[in-house]
This record gives C-alpha cells, sequence and structure tokens, in this order.
C-alpha cells in the first residue's frame, strides 16, 4: 500500500487530476496513457527507463545532483493518481521497488521506493522522479 | 540579508552532450509552438548561468530553463511586476528562487533542497530584476526564432504578458 510521506499542497481549494473536471488548456490529456506528454510532460523523457546508464550517470556528475529513474512508465500513472487532487508537491513511498538513484560519486542506489511529485494547478504533473530517502522536501 | 546588485540570468555555451531523448509528442497533445520550442531547447541546448549575489548556478536551457518558461514564465513576469510574489522552481536542479516585491525592491530567497538543504536571502533593486528576467526571456525565445523552432508571431504573442506591464515597477515604486 503506498503511501504520502510528505506533502505542500499549493491550492487545496480545487481539485484537479484524473477523474476531476479539466480545466486546463485544450482537450484532456490521456491521464491513462504514460506517454501523455501534457499529463506527465519531461518525465519520461529525463527520467524513464528507456534511458541509458551513461545518460543519467554523465547528468548526475556534470550536475552534481542525484538522478532518479523509473523501472516503470505505468508508475508515474499510479503516482499521479495516488497524490492528492491538489497542486502541490508530494514525496510518495510506495513500499515496494519503483527506480533508482544514480549519484554524482558515480554510485547507483536500486530499488528505492519513494518518488518526489509535483502536480501543477491544471492537474498535471510537472516532474517526477524516484528520491533516495534521506532526499530533503522542499 | 545580503544587499547586492548581482542578479542575472546568462546564456552561455552550447553544451553537446545528450542526457535525454529528443522531445516527442505520440499522441499529438502539444502545439506547434509547444513542440517547437521543446525541440529548439534539446537540439540548441545551452549553459545558462544564474547568479544570484555571491552564488552561481549552472543550468541547461534543456530542461532547466525549458520547463521554466513553459510555466507561463511571461506572466510570472507581470505578476512581479505588479507587485505579486513569484516562485521558480527549477525541480532538475534541485534550487528555487522566490521573488518577493516591496516598493523599489525585491527580496530573493534562494532554496536549496534535495539531500541537503539550505537557504540565503539576498535583496536586489526591482527594476534591475525586471529587466534581466524580461531580456533573458527575449534572447532566447529570439534565438528560438532564429534558429527557425518557433515563428516571430509566436514568440512575441507568447512574451506579451511579460512587458504589457512594463512600467508597473515605475509607478508601484513612487
Amino acid at each position: 500500500m503506498a503511501e504520502i510521506i510528505e506533502q505542500d499542497i499549493i491550492d487545496s481549494s480545487i481539485e484537479v487530476g484524473s477523474g476531476c473536471e479539466w480545466k486546463g488548456r485544450g482537450t484532456e490529456p490521456q491521464w491513462n496513457n504514460p506517454k501523455s506528454t501534457k499529463a506527465y510532460d519531461h518525465i519520461a523523457r529525463h527520467h524513464g527507463p528507456q534511458l541509458k546508464p551513461h545518460e543519467l550517470m554523465g547528468r548526475s556528475t556534470s550536475s552534481s545532483k542525484d538522478q532518479g529513474q523509473w523501472l516503470n512508465p505505468n508508475d508515474w500513472v499510479n503516482a499521479e493518481q495516488l497524490i492528492p487532487k491538489y497542486s502541490g508537491k508530494y514525496i510518495i513511498d510506495f513500499q515496494r521497488p519503483i527506480g533508482r538513484v544514480y549519484h554524482p560519486d558515480g554510485t547507483i542506489t536500486e530499488s528505492v521506493t519513494c518518488a518526489k511529485i509535483k502536480r501543477n494547478p491544471d492537474g498535471t504533473l510537472k516532474y517526477g522522479y524516484p528520491v533516495v530517502n534521506s532526499s530533503i522536501f522542499s | 540579508m545580503n544587499s547586492s546588485q548581482k542578479f542575472n540570468f546568462k546564456l552561455a555555451e552550447r553544451f553537446l552532450e545528450d542526457w535525454a531523448d529528443p522531445p516527442e509528442d505520440p499522441l499529438g497533445e502539444l502545439s506547434d509552438f509547444e513542440m517547437g520550442w521543446r525541440c529548439f531547447c534539446f537540439e540548441h541546448n545551452h549553459k545558462v548561468f544564474i547568479e544570484i549575489g555571491d552564488d552561481q548556478k549552472e543550468v541547461f536551457l534543456d530542461p532547466d530553463i525549458c520547463m521554466m518558461i513553459e510555466s507561463n514564465f511571461p506572466k510570472e513576469i507581470a505578476k512581479l511586476s505588479q507587485g505579486q510574489k513569484i516562485v521558480i522552481t527549477f525541480s532538475e536542479s534541485w534550487f528555487i528562487i522566490t521573488l518577493l516585491p516591496t516598493d523599489d525592491r525585491i527580496s530573493c530567497i534562494l532554496t536549496k533542497f534535495g539531500t541537503s538543504g539550505w537557504e540565503k536571502v539576498f535583496e536586489f533593486d526591482r527594476t534591475h530584476v525586471l529587466d534581466v528576467l524580461r531580456g533573458f526571456l527575449q534572447e532566447v525565445m529570439q534565438l528560438a526564432v532564429d534558429k527557425g523552432y518557433i515563428t516571430l508571431f509566436e514568440k512575441e504573442e507568447f512574451i506579451r504578458p511579460a512587458f504589457a506591464s512594463s512600467t508597473d515597477a515605475v509607478i508601484l515604486g513612487k
């Protein structure tokens, strides 16, 4: 059973996201499709399972930041369904392995269970990537 | 609080490493402008230096600036010019810039998050901050036009909100 372990809700007055009335621009995104660029924005391109290790390692080393990679695209769809229907930032613990994290020193943490997610005011996800448990929320 | 004039967004050299796949829109959900902008950021990736007081952050057109500008950046500049607080989140580079206008000054909070965190507070001249943000927006969007990824009309339409209230800072500051 997944659990929201940290949250910073920006606007609790309007429910947004899958299953809610679409108030964003144009047509409603295909929430259940992990390939939806509108719903999931840059997640697939920068943190998807198709990325090669050298791409994530290179980004981690050059930026001196951890880089999370999802194991399964369906889990960012699951994340969208599990976090509250409010714009804000969340850390969700799936309590099962959902990704790995590449560290700037070249090491890799496998089988991480947590992901950091931000929901936009229109309900779409601005970002989402696996994080180690010690990640500081902001 | 540090009082300083050093607030700058500077487009730097090309960055030629590919860290991500090319932008795709397999479901056809994005407009030509949105896809053009993303393709420009990917195919003409640059480093961008953000200088805030004694701190300098290195970010990239793809993904950092691409995401910043997609998040209604011209409208955020308009909000700032009208005296409202704005928050610029660099989620892929793990820091946040919060800009809070007060009269003719702007308080700037630089927050680092991730596996460690800290916060620094600066104060800048309000007009200077608005000039920097508008200038950078104009520069990168014009480069996308010059390289043929978006049209001049699309660019002008998109950035207009940032310049629509360009006299507000002066008026409010008096």
